[in-house]
């Protein structure tokens, strides 16, 4: 039997209950806190928390769960993605076996070569963020999805600088996802080892007397110590020499050792392009040394030092609680962050076991970012029926300005309220409010068959098919909302407006 | 090289256009620290071909067809502007000011910026609560008509504070397709929040911009748009600023200059964004017909770049930069601010060109002359500025 199969009696148990007036049910607290670590709550979510208690439930949560608990038709929806059964050493043999072909031909057929690979490439990516929403509107572990996103932002990269086009989804799959809840340490080593990043930050380039110094100045000022995090310019010059030989090699060659260099995946270190002189580095002398070594010191020193438990805490508790956290909650997460050697799920543990985060007062203050306001959106609508087509979630976004992977500067997209709370939004965010509602159709048909020329016959069966199902919605939202709103949603003439509107509420622009 | 300013400093209110609600401002930020170097090239200085061996504009009287095009005899323009700021500036229409930019020395993109924006000087913590344009917009508020709009994605801190600043992000679909009815529902949700003035004037500033854009075409590219697609944007607020007297102070920022890695000179990455910018730059002149006399734009970016390449054919972090002002009643056509000789010695911390013109003494020079501001309002604006006088207005 299916997850899902399995759910169905329970699920029905509940919105039974909820249709019956049980709604009361539902308590404002226990809404308050899955608000904030899940994409938008659901039904299940709240069975789930009054079955484990808040402790069972964090301690569900703050473990990497992988696909578990995805339904067989997700699962098979995301084993069916050629992004699943792709590697990138592949990619790059393909890109490589491309140039090849293209060799002595002229130079508009090798541009047409690369055009046409890099069409699939971003095909690829799509599929990535495919997957990635899937898992973030129906995996029952939703911290770890939400992470995902965290951390990908926090380790931004460009899907349009150069190779990171056919890069990144191994980039967010190994390097990113499988680190979400473990040691900083870890994350931040799998980053730095990725080509995905070497490229977007230029480190690919950086060598022994042909300095960069991008990545190494990114790596303190965003990554890891903050920009008033206690370095100096010259610290940023000898980080630079520190990472220099950190490269990619796209060949195909196997994994292993050659002479002096290593190769691991598409990442190789070349100790012919290190910097092997000496080096002080935020005060520590660095002798000189020809090996990885160095590097793996400065990773040490980087997680260990306080501005990084202070910058990491403080990153988490804006993502997750405020947009200014209290000083103390702090401080205790970065003592958590320094005591755990830079453990994620401890430091994460320290904030939802804290009073702030029970504390009413904290409810409900952090403005959506559009990813959030949009998985909300279905999350709330449609918490069942899988989605066939996540193009208009990407078009959203899109005009939301939080295009997929499309965030060209290394800082990430913005996590505060004066990042997004404009007048441009709101407006846009009421006519995809409108679209998720009565547009519906359209994302529950596929994207090829829309390419193909839907029928509106189909798209109206599509439609009917998935009604707003607003005595199943309304218990999960009444509690939040004033008495204005409700009065406001009263006035709706149809399921379609009076989803429109709740979509639209001051109310539901925050978590 | 010449030093210093042409006279005393005292300004008097000394207006450029006779009524107060004619004066447009449009500012429009490089994100990313774009390379001065590569658009005003010091010809006359060996250092900067020392320091460039793959990536120097070539010399005027170089006989190379990328050569730089001479502006005196120590400056000259990139070849990939010839088309569009160097019209511009033969025209007098528009003023370089180099060794130009804040005293930020973090060296970030992210710190730079928002500084700049918030109109702030460097040393103390960045104070979010205002940005300068909002403050204009609020020292202006008994003057004429002069309201702003950001294009821009979202309301970056240029314009956040006391006075509600629309922003449109010319992307997308320009057409808004909610019914009234429902527009009239939300605006009842937002009654007595503090969401309520944004939400109202989103959907106002949508009716007026699909109005007045109604057969535009937006572009599609993504984050800040990249130089190179400037143009239509550029088409575009300048029809808003043209039609919509309400828009007479604008902000737009244009990403994609943080070129670490294969700049170029005056063909590759760089200099096709410079053609972008520029080219973008003059349509917006173009369309504002008769309203140019009476415009002024401000380009400048969060700092510069180091004087040498880097071991990447590209340049790294740096700090002062090249300023443009252009406008179409401006005393143009000339370099302005202080200098120095470009030479190894001067250079700031051995790496970088200094700075020796505060953005903000530009900004309090140039709204003292264009609305007639005194030190009382000056102060308001961009408190413990200074407006050097640099002579183009």
């Amino acid at each position: 039997m299916s997850e899902y199969a399995r759910q169905v009696p329970l699920l029905l148990t509940l919105l039974a209950a909820v249709a019956s007036g049980q709604a009361q049910e539902i308590s404002l607290p226990n809404l308050q806190f899955l608000t904030r670590v899940t994409y938008g709550v659901t039904v299940r979510d709240l069975e789930a928390l009054r079955a484990l208690g808040r402790e069972g439930y964090l301690d569900r949560e703050l473990v990497f769960r992988g696909d578990d608990g995805l339904s067989a038709e997700v699962r098979s929806f995301i084993d069916a993605l050629p992004v699943s059964r792709t590697r990138s050493e592949d990619l790059a043999a393909q890109l490589g076996e491309a140039r090849r072909s293209a060799q002595g031909k002229s130079d508009d057929q090798k541009r047409e070569v690369v055009k046409t690979l890099r069409k699939d490439f971003a095909q690829l990516d799509f599929q990535a963020f495919e997957r990635r929403t899937v898992r973030a509107l129906y995996s029952p572990h939703q911290l770890q999805e939400m992470l995902t996103w965290f951390w990908f932002n926090h380790f931004n990269v460009f899907q349009n600088k150069k190779q990171v086009l056919f890069l990144l989804p191994d980039y967010e799959e190994r390097a990113i996802r499988s680190h979400v809840l473990g040691k900083f340490r870890e994350l931040l080593r799998a980053v730095l080892m990725h080509p995905a990043m070497l490229v977007y930050l230029d480190n690919a380039e950086n060598a022994r007397d042909a300095i960069n110094e991008n990545y190494a100045r990114e790596l303190m000022e965003l990554h890891t110590l903050g920009v008033h995090g206690g370095y100096t310019q010259s610290d940023v010059q000898a980080l630079a020499r520190i990472l220099t030989g950190a490269g990619i090699d796209l060949s195909t060659r196997p994994n292993g050792t050659f002479g002096d260099s290593f190769k691991q995946g598409l990442f190789a270190f070349y100790p012919n392009r290190h910097d092997s002189g000496p080096k002080t580095f935020l005060a520590h002398d660095f002798p000189g040394d020809r090996g990885f070594s160095e590097i793996e010191r400065a990773i040490d020193i980087l997680c260990r030092h306080p501005s990084t438990a202070r910058f990491i805490s403080r990153k988490l508790a804006v993502y997750l609680l405020s947009d200014d956290p209290p000083q103390g909650l702090l401080d205790r997460m970065a003592e958590t962050f320094s005591r755990t050697d830079g453990d994620i799920a401890a430091t994460l543990r320290t904030l939802f076991t804290s009073r702030e985060f029970s504390d009413p007062a904290y409810a409900g203050r952090k403005f959506k970012d559009p990813l959030q306001y949009v998985y909300s959106s279905i999350r709330l609508l449609y918490p069942e029926a899988v989605l066939r087509n996540y193009r208009p979630l990407a078009g959203a976004l899109q005009q939301l300005g939080e295009p997929v992977y499309s965030r060209p500067t290394p800082d990430g997209y913005g996590m505060l309220e004066r990042d997004w709370a404009s007048s441009d939004q709101l407006e846009k965010r009421f006519e995809i409010a409108r679209g998720f509602a009565g547009g519906r159709g359209r994302l529950f048909v596929t994207k090829e068959a829309i390419d193909a020329g839907i029928d509106p016959s189909q798209l109206a069966k599509a439609r009917d098919a998935h009604p707003i199902d607003r005595a199943a919605i309304e218990p999960l939202v009444a509690p939040l909302l004033s008495p204005r709103t409700k009065d406001t949603l009263a006035k709706a003439s149809n399921p379609e407006e009076w989803a429109t509107l709740l979509l639209s509420a001051p109310e539901f622009m925050y978590r | 090289m010449r030093a210093g300013f042409a006279g005393g400093l005292a300004l008097v209110n000394a207006k450029l256009w006779a009524a107060p609600g004619d004066a447009k401002l449009l500012v429009v930020m490089l994100r990313g620290a774009y390379d001065g170097s590569s658009l005003l090239v010091p010809y006359a200085s060996d250092f900067y071909y020392r320091s460039r061996p793959s990536i120097a504009v070539p010399r005027p009287d170089s006989g190379d067809p990328n050569a730089a095009v001479a502006l005196d005899s120590d400056w000259a323009l990139n070849a990939a502007v010839k088309d569009s700021l160097l019209p511009l500036y033969k025209n007098k229409q528009a003023v370089l000011i180099p060794f130009s930019g804040s005293d930020d020395l973090s060296r970030s993109h992210f710190q730079a910026q928002d500084l700049m924006e918030l109109g702030q000087g460097g040393g103390g913590a960045l104070d979010y609560s205002s940005g300068y344009l909002n403050r204009l917009v609020e020292a202006l508020s008994g003057s004429g008509s002069h309201s702003a709009a950001s294009f821009t994605n979202n309301l970056t801190p240029v314009f956040k504070g006391a006075a509600q600043v629309p922003n449109v992000s010319l992307r997308g679909n320009m057409k808004g397709n909610l019914p009234s009815r429902q527009g009239e529902l939300i605006a009842s949700l937002y009654e007595g929040t503090k969401l309520s003035g944004l939400a109202t004037a989103g959907m106002e500033t949508r009716k007026i911009v699909a109005e007045a854009l109604m057969n535009e075409m937006t572009e599609s590219s993504r984050g800040a748009g990249a130089a190179i697609v400037f143009e239509t944007r550029a088409r575009a607020i300048a029809k808003l600023m043209r039609d919509k007297p309400a828009y007479s102070i604008g902000f737009v920022d244009v990403g994609g200059w943080d070129t670490h890695v294969d700049q170029g000179s005056a063909q590759g990455a760089l200099a096709a964004n410079l053609t972008g910018l520029a080219g973008g730059l003059s349509v917006f002149a173009q369309e504002l017909r008769g309203l140019w006399r009476s415009t002024v734009i401000v380009v400048m970016s969060e700092f510069g770049r180091t004087f040498r390449e880097n071991g990447s054919r590209g340049t790294d972090h740096g700090h002062g930069n090249t300023l443009w002002v252009l406008g179409g009643g401006i005393s143009g056509g000339r370099i302005a601010g202080r200098q120095e000789a470009v030479s190894e010695a001067n250079l700031f911390q051995n790496r970088d060109y200094q700075m020796l013109n505060d953005y903000r003494s530009v900004l309090a020079y140039l709204f003292a002359r264009m609305y007639g501001f005194g030190g009382a309002a000056l102060e308001r604006v961009l408190p413990g500025a200074k407006a050097d006088n640099y002579g183009f207005i």
